[in-house]
């Protein structure tokens, strides 16, 4: 303990565990000395009922947790849930717990602590350090195992808090968040803990080791935490807090990756960007983006009380192509009908054309199955006409692919080429400008997201330039699952074996046929997944720019010799959660 | 049953990330597969009871397997610990038996 100068300020000296600077009031969690009464112990039935619930409840916690920390810090910090998960259901804790329950008669509580108590003292007794600490990871399991014996959700912390206990876990970790600016003070903790490497992952400040800091600081004090010097300043004056907050700043971002997706025995993968408007092309870039996989173009045609013209067309196209050239930009043909409604569609028009006689157009009970994608465009022929005209003028301009939504089948891609073909016709006699002299053929891909589409891959892949698939939809129809309701989301699970063996086929189809596949939904930005696309032979992931840098370096971690292996292993699974477990524990840490 | 004895190969041991990995190639067979370190012995389908064998590289340790394919079990397993098959830059996986 230090005072400063004149100062009447408390210093309390620990070590730096997480780099970073924190202020706010103390929020103090006492060690669960005094746990809760247990409910009455019921039979050794009811016993076991409560924990086998308790597990289950502690196992989607967990997976829960592996999926947020691979989107806040990465896959490597992800795999410490993963790690988790497969001690929980190892048979020497939970199978010792119902051992306790059964064989000998003990409240689920009572079992869990027992078993909890003697697996981490033998881990306390071996040799070595790492394997030590696995004590620690023992004990965050069987405190979240207790909490959710008793029912009560993990703590939430309040913004701009400090938290102050005798010591921290990786759950504990995970659960604040980063942005609310909170410190973790602890009085005992190591460095090279799951707890401590998280913390440097997410970018919250912690100091561990901190000696009386219980018995020093009390609940709602302010404090600065000084993850980098290993300091924690207690009633620090407006002076302090002043200077402090100069430098409460997150390191710098690093520069953008420009650098390819190559695997380590030189498999390249196009990374590319998945963008709903114009000055997204800006992000894509920014993000290291080789392309563009999918422009959706519905930013033109949803929220209007009219149908965009031509002229308003061709120049948002022309404005994507110019800003990304030489860049491929992949441009998706209207996708609206379904869940993406357009206002004018259905209201009475002056151009009769685009008056909808169709009924069926807003059936509202079934959207994702009605008119809708390229069903609509070949029924609203105008429409994808002078969508097609603007898309045709604006080619020239740069790079550009057209991809076609929702095809079920080869009679959609022939009726689409033909009216390409006939608007290209019209505009070469037409007056627009020298550039339509040299229409060449337009590069043309079919999006494969209808289960129809992925069994007909290959006839689909002879019709077509390349083919996207669009693992969102796709997983939606196969497993039946309407993505938008909540009530099904978990059986929408893009990682579904069934979901998986026809994306593989219709990869291998378009490999077969000498065309390329594109991945573009969202497990295209999932690192997990990136090795079982790597497999497949999948040539481009087109996802949210953010998720670009992350995707890129799981990709450079494999060969594609191994990431073959492990797509036939993944392929013979039976559920989605085989091929989750199959994915989390080959990369377990 | 089918045993055969080998020395731990890979760098860092039978600890947290080669134990996962270990225990469920381990588990795709149908035998009862048991490692064996001096006096202890393990589930070679628990991933704590393999860390706590505590087994380091140059160990050696005897993998024990019984049931319908415990020569498999007992070839590809032992194959598994006499390679690095942790290294970051592959992956341990084990076909299953056909």
């Amino acid at each position: 303990m230090l005072r400063r100068g004149t100062e009447q300020l408390l210093v309390l000296k620990g070590t730096g565990a997480s780099a970073g600077i924190a202020a706010g009031r103390v929020v103090v969690r006492a060690a669960d000395a005094a746990p809760p009464a247990e409910p009455p112990p019921g039979d050794r039935q009811q016993e076991a009922a409560r924990f086998a619930a308790a597990l289950a409840d502690s196992k989607r916690q967990l997976t829960e947790i592996a999926q947020a920390v691979r989107r806040q810090a990465g896959e490597r910090e992800a795999r410490i849930f993963a790690a988790h998960l497969a001690m929980l259901e190892d048979p020497l804790l939970a199978g010792a717990i119902s051992a306790y329950i059964e064989r000998d008669g003990l409240a689920a509580g009572q079992a869990v602590e027992r078993a909890v108590a003697e697996l981490a003292a033998r881990f306390l007794a071996l040799p070595d350090a790492l394997l030590r600490s696995r004590a620690d990871d023992i004990r965050d399991l069987g405190a979240r195992l207790l909490r959710n014996l008793r029912g009560r959700a993990d703590a939430a912390h309040a913004a701009g808090a400090v938290l102050c206990a005798e010591d921290t876990s990786p759950s504990e970790i995970a659960s604040l968040d980063a942005e609310q600016e909170l410190g973790v003070v602890t009085e005992r903790g190591a460095v090279n803990s799951h707890a401590a490497i998280l913390a440097r992952a997410l970018g919250i400040p912690l100091v561990i080791g901190v000696s009386g800091a219980l018995s020093r600081v009390r609940a709602g004090a302010l404090v600065i935490v000084d993850g980098a010097s290993g300091e924690v300043l207690v009633e620090p004056d407006q002076a302090t807090l002043a200077r402090y907050a100069g430098r409460r700043q997150t390191p710098a971002a690093t520069a953008p990756d420009d650098s390819p997706a190559v695997t380590l025995d030189g498999f390249r993968v196009e990374l590319a960007a998945n963008i709903g408007s114009v000055k997204e092309a800006a992000a894509a870039l920014a993000a290291g983006a080789e392309a563009v996989g999918v422009l959706r173009t519905e930013f033109l045609f949803l929220d209007r009380t009219a149908p965009p013209s031509e002229e308003e067309q061709f120049q948002a196209y022309a404005a994507v192509l110019r800003a990304l050239a030489p860049r491929r930009v992949v441009i998706r043909t209207a996708d609206i009908g379904g869940d993406k409604e357009a206002a004018w569609l259905a209201l009475p028009s002056p151009q009769s054309a685009l008056r909808t006689p169709h009924s069926t157009f807003r059936t509202g009970e079934n959207p994702a199955l009605g008119l809708r994608g390229i069903r609509l465009s070949l029924r609203q022929e105008e429409m994808f006409r002078t969508q097609l005209r603007a898309l045709l003028r604006a080619a020239p301009l740069g790079n550009l692919s057209i991809l076609l939504p929702m095809v079920c089948d080869v009679s959609e891609v022939r009726r689409a080429k033909e009216l390409i073909g006939s608007v290209q016709e019209d505009l070469q006699r037409s007056d627009l400008g020298p550039w339509t002299l040299d229409l060449g053929p337009i590069c043309l891909g079919v999006m494969v997201e209808t289960p129809a589409a992925a069994v007909l891959a290959a006839e689909l892949a002879e019709q077509a330039d390349f083919l996207s698939i669009g693992t969102n939809d796709l997983t939606q129809y196969v497993l039946a699952a309407d993505r938008t309701d909540q009530a099904v989301a978990e059986w929408y699970q893009p990682l579904h074996p069934a979901v998986l063996r026809l994306v593989a086929a219709t990869v291998d189809a378009a490999n077969r046929a000498g065309k390329w596949a594109a991945i573009c939904g969202e497990s295209a930005a999932d690192p997990l997944a990136a090795p079982l696309f790597v497999g497949m032979g999948v040539r481009e992931l087109s996802m949210t720019p953010a998720s670009i840098p992350a995707v890129k370096r799981a990709i450079r971690r494999w060969r594609k010799a191994d990431a073959e292996v492990l797509l036939s292993e993944a392929l013979k699974s039976k559920e989605a959660a085989e091929v989750v477990e199959l994915l989390s524990r080959l990369t377990a840490d | 049953m089918v045993s055969r004895t080998v020395t731990i190969l890979n760098r860092t041991g039978l600890h947290a990330r080669p134990a996962a990995i270990f225990a469920q190639a381990a588990s795709r067979f149908s035998s009862t597969v048991r490692v064996l370190k001096g006096s202890q012995q393990a589930d070679a389908r628990s991933v704590l009871a393999l860390m706590l064998l505590a087994a380091g590289q140059g160990m050696e340790i005897t993998i024990e397997a019984e049931g319908g394919d415990e020569a498999a079990a007992v070839t590809a397993l032992a194959a598994m610990l006499e390679t690095d098959f942790d290294r970051e830059d592959t992956i341990g996986v084990v076909r299953s038996p056909p």
